[in-house]
């Protein structure tokens, strides 16, 4: 696994357990809608908590520079 | 003006955003940029998720997340069993309009390292179910099956995956895997382009089986063909 990886992972490990759901069931294909009614709240809830986990990871690559 | 978020721009990139929103990314080029960044990090991040599958080795809290999709997709059973079962031998092409990969080509497809149709993952599974409003599915009575199998450069995305029962009517999946096996032998034959055999299987599969079998009906050596594994 490369040091990127390790990184990815250490961001998603940190992550609380809903937005590590949101993340694992995005990344099975299922929509934001999809998503929400799985997890109990708004589409628009599951689209922030994944663009905030983006945003760790923009955060945490740009320390890596 | 103002720009759109990065959870607006997520939302439009999945084509579940407003339309508002849609004309504004139409128009914005730095949204657009913006998006493309969200997008590629999303992949990478899905790429990762996916590779620490419960049998890569990962620390428990990582695998936890992992996990948690399976158990969030036993959830779902609990929150889509009011809804009506709706079976169907054919797929609900608003559902299942089929996916392949476009850089297959007759000669991986015929090459001993062909691709394989794989297990579908639960949560995937789940996805699949739930598109068609399938409660409570029973185990061994569907299989989880590829509107165009890997075999003829079809992917495991939902767009390619469909809830198809082994026992409602006539045209089940057994049959279709027969015809699949038809389609696949005829293209490493060079009777039939590759792309003419993703379209048969993709457009209309019991009006193809009719015509590349010469019958109305399933032949009786179909009913107990075997390929790919019940979904359970």
């Amino acid at each position: 696994m490369s040091q990127r990886q390790q990184r990815l992972h250490r961001v998603v490990r940190a992550l609380s357990p809903r937005d590590r759901a949101c993340l694992a069931l995005k990344s099975e294909g299922f929509t934001y809608r999809e998503i929400g009614e799985i997890v109990g709240v708004s589409l628009g809830s599951v689209a922030s908590s994944i663009a905030k986990t983006l945003e760790k990871i923009e955060r945490m690559e740009a320390r890596q520079r | 003006m103002k720009h759109l978020s990065d959870s607006e721009l997520l939302l439009q990139a999945s084509g579940e955003g407003s339309l508002e929103g849609a004309l504004h990314v139409a128009a914005c080029a730095r949204c657009r940029a913006r998006q493309g960044v969200l997008e590629r990090r999303l992949q990478e991040v899905a790429v990762a998720v996916r590779s620490a599958g419960p049998s890569a080795p990962a620390a428990p809290a990582w695998r936890g997340a992992v996990w948690a999709a399976g158990a969030v997709a036993t959830v779902l059973l609990v929150l889509i069993a009011s809804r009506p079962a709706a079976p169907s031998e054919a797929p609900d092409p608003r559902f299942t309009p089929g996916a392949v990969n476009a850089s297959v080509t007759r000669e991986s497809v015929c090459s001993a390292n062909a691709e394989s149709a794989v297990g579908i993952p639960p949560a995937r599974a789940m996805v699949v179910f739930h598109r068609y409003s399938i409660a409570r599915p029973e185990p061994r009575k569907y299989e989880v099956d590829y509107l165009v199998p890997p075999e003829l450069g079809g992917t495991a995305d939902p767009d390619n995956l469909w809830p198809q029962p082994y026992t409602k009517g006539v045209w089940n999946a057994r049959v279709k895997d027969a015809l699949e096996d038809r389609l696949r032998a005829m293209v490493c034959n060079r009777e039939m382009d590759l792309s003419v055999a993703q379209r048969e299987l993709s457009r209309d599969w019991i009006d193809a089986y009719k015509r590349y079998f010469h019958t109305d009906r399933p032949l009786t050596d179909h009913a107990g063909f075997t390929k790919d594994r019940p979904w359970e």
